[in-house]
């Protein structure tokens, strides 16, 4: 298990670098390079999703209990995958595999759902269309780290 | 400077005219937050623009480019005081004053937050988390002033 997973190829992280990219010693870099980029993003997403539930939760649950919860469901996933990349191994990776696979299918499940029964939800949560209200990056950020965990790995072989 | 003072629009005399209406008689903090707010979006759009560059050029975050996220940060510390001195003297936030205030504290977190990225990562993606960081500051302000005016979603 002591591969070691340094992106030598990707786009150039070559030569601007200053050698910091493989500072996480013999730890795979999924949360390096690109991955830096993701943990940014997820992170982000980690406080707005979380911190938005809990207002929500603590202050209006009765006005829409099913949003809310899908919200702070949405913030615990964002959070899982933050940790992961940031610690990285092969382990987290493929936690993190799972777990933007089921991201993924969470912002299609409810994307649908609330086109198709609006009623559902009378206050959005971030998944609501697509994640529109958030420039559909719910819905580009599990592809993306789905792709970019996939590409570790086959860097690593 | 005259006006203000004939219609008691200073700080100290906000006990003294009994309860006040902020949206008639703008305070001159009140006033203050709105172009703080342009200035604050404008700058983290600078910067978002000027580290996307430095992404472009293959290149990490520079010493020129940490300045420049001191100043959006000092801004928005500015912003934090200016928003708690309306707090302070009874101005009401529409959509309430925790989420005022926590996203006056998020906006604040937003550069030292990717600032230290970019210092980890000393890529052209470090560059990038920045250039995250400054257009989610920019994408707060809008939030800002919908939640300070209540015509939020």
């Amino acid at each position: 298990m002591s591969e070691r997973l340094k992106r030598t190829g990707g786009e150039g992280t070559g030569d601007g670098g200053a050698g910091g990219a493989g500072a996480g010693g013999g730890r795979p870099g999924i949360g390096t390079g690109p991955g830096k980029l993701l943990v940014t993003l997820y992170g982000i997403f980690t406080v707005g999703a979380a911190s938005r539930s809990i207002v929500q939760l603590t202050t209006r649950y009765e006005e829409a209990p099913l949003a809310y919860v899908l919200s702070a469901v949405a913030a615990l996933v964002y959070a899982f995958i933050t940790v992961a990349l940031v610690r990285g191994g092969e382990g987290a990776r493929k936690a993190a595999l799972v777990c933007c696979a089921a991201e993924l299918l969470g912002v299609l499940t409810v994307g649908t759902w609330t086109l198709a029964d609006p009623s559902a939800f009378p206050d959005a949560t971030v998944w609501s269309d697509y994640g529109m209200g958030y420039l559909f990056i719910p819905l580009a950020l599990p592809v993306t780290g789905l792709l970019w965990l996939r590409g570790a790995a086959r860097k690593r072989t | 400077m005259v006006n203000a003072t004939i219609h008691g629009d200073w700080p100290w005399q906000a006990g003294t005219g009994g309860p006040r209406d902020g949206a008639a008689h703008p305070s001159r903090i009140a006033v203050m937050l709105t172009p703080l707010t342009v200035a604050l979006a404008v700058a983290a759009l600078a910067l978002a623009a000027w580290c996307g560059h430095a992404a472009y050029r293959d290149q990490p975050t520079k010493d020129w480019h940490f300045i420049g996220m001191g100043v959006v940060t000092a801004l928005a510390l500015v912003q934090l005081v200016v928003g708690t001195v309306q707090l302070a003297r009874g101005e009401e936030p529409a959509d309430g004053t925790v989420v005022f205030v926590s996203y006056l504290v998020g906006i604040l977190c937003c550069m030292p937050a990717t600032g230290m990225l970019s210092l980890g990562e000393r890529t052209r993606w470090g560059s990038l988390s920045v250039v995250a960081g400054a257009v989610v500051l920019a994408v707060l302000q809008v939030r800002l002033y919908d939640i300070w005016e209540g015509n939020g979603v």
